[in-house]
């Protein structure tokens, strides 16, 4: 098995640096979409199959191409509250993620959508190839929390929050001590 | 006279009606569009008939009931009752036919909350599972027998049922709003805190009332029942406003 410290995301994303640990090649991940930049809804693909991050696969979406995610982002309980109520109301199309990266092949995905993590999120919860999850700045309300972790141990997925961020992980991933 | 009591279902309505049963004038119509298949009931259960009646009809029933200077009528009706009115479902989003009627008539209300969500939401299930409430038989919402051990499909559900029943209530407190003559309050101050007879004794006293008698607290429970997983129900809610409810 390879060395895990070669599989270290590029220094740039240092964002999602803290999710490497849960992206290990040993815990069965064989791609992660990863969402870069705040407010730009672009994904990156990275393979963990064989060789170090260089091989860089970019796979290019928009969830809602029309809405400036950047403009929700805040971080106070009552923007939270805000952002909760405003994007529940608005139907806007989005782009399947299974179109990105291969499907059938285990994922972790890493979502940075300014108070779009919620519905997003727990749209991901029923696809059989994502093993695990990571909300940065996870903007939701505590009724968007609580349904999200409702719908995660139903679909089988360990979660971990911290002050802004969570963590979804496929509990068949985790180690007997870890559950 | 009426005062029209709204709660959601297992908020202690029933509890509460009676402690003022010792009235004279206190007259208890009950949920008056509750479904009992049939049964035989008060007269008022013409409500029930499968067609639903007007609410123009409704209207003249409850004139009818204003006209008897003499006595207090005590009408429940839970909020899954609301949008009986309404063509189209519409839950809570839009304020129901029925709703906004009641806050024209501006008869006294009583909106009656549980701010323990979570303990109301377990009651429903457990209630709904032992076969004494509403649907029949010990059955769990994945159609398997609920047993007396710990469930974590039965905890999740009673989490997300306990948002439901927050929701629910919030939304028919925010159309409320206008209703000239309305009360609120909740289970809990009324039968859990130490100045519920107070509570009870201010209500008793707001719908005019010379008899306040104490409740039958034997049928109060304030355990979390067996199927109840209360470490899953804290970690779902670790964190958030929601989190005292494990407490």
């Amino acid at each position: 098995m390879a060395d895990s410290s070669k599989w270290r995301f590029p220094e740039d994303l240092i964002t999602v640096a803290r999710y490497d640990a849960l992206a290990q090649p040993d815990s069965g991940v064989r791609q992660a979409l990863i969402h870069v930049h705040p407010g730009i809804v672009t994904f990156h693909e990275i393979s963990f199959c064989e060789d170090p991050p260089s091989d860089w696969i970019r796979g290019i979406s928009s969830l809602r191409p029309h809405l400036n995610a950047q403009n929700l982002r805040a971080g106070s309980r009552e923007d939270r509250e805000f952002i909760a109520r405003s994007h529940r109301t608005r139907s806007s199309r989005t782009t399947p993620l299974k179109a990105i990266g291969e499907t059938s092949r285990d994922k972790f995905i890493i979502l940075d959508l300014e108070g779009l993590d919620f519905d997003v999120c727990a749209s991901l919860f029923n696809r059989s190839d994502v093993v695990g999850i990571g909300c940065e700045h996870a903007l939701m309300s505590d009724a968007e929390v609580i349904h999200l972790r409702c719908t995660a141990l139903e679909c089988g997925f360990y979660f971990d929050f911290s002050d802004e961020d969570a963590i979804f992980l496929r509990e068949s991933l985790l180690t007997e001590s870890e559950i | 006279m009426i005062v029209v009591c709204l709660a959601n279902v297992r908020s202690g309505t029933t509890a509460l009606a009676r402690c003022f049963r010792g009235s004279e004038s206190f007259v208890n119509l009950g949920e008056i569009f509750y479904n009992s298949d049939g049964l035989m009931g008060h007269y008022v259960k013409r409500w029930e008939a499968p067609n639903c009646p007007s609410i123009d009809r409704f209207e003249e029933y409850l004139e009818f009931l204003r006209s008897d200077p003499n006595h207090l009528y005590w009408i429940d009706i839970k909020f899954h009752d609301l949008s009986r009115f309404d063509p189209i479902q519409y839950g809570l989003l839009e304020p129901p036919k029925l709703l906004l009627k009641l806050i024209e008539y501006g008869d006294q209300a009583l909106l009656l909350d549980r701010s323990n969500c979570l303990r109301g939401a377990c009651s429903v299930l457990q209630a709904t599972a032992t076969g004494n409430f509403h649907s029949k038989g010990g059955v769990s919402g994945d159609g398997s027998q609920r047993k007396d051990c710990i469930s974590r499909p039965d905890t999740i559900q009673a989490v997300r049922l306990s948002q439901i029943r927050k929701n629910q209530f919030l939304a028919v407190e925010r159309f409320l709003l206008s209703h000239t003559n309305l009360f609120v309050s909740d289970y809990e101050s009324m039968f859990h805190d130490v100045e519920g007879s107070d509570n009870r004794a201010f209500l008793g006293q707001w719908m005019g009332l010379e008899v306040v008698q104490e409740p039958d607290l034997r049928k109060i429970s304030s355990d979390w029942p067996d199927w109840f997983d209360v470490d899953l129900a804290r970690t779902i809610l670790d964190g958030t406003g929601d989190h005292w409810w494990t407490a």
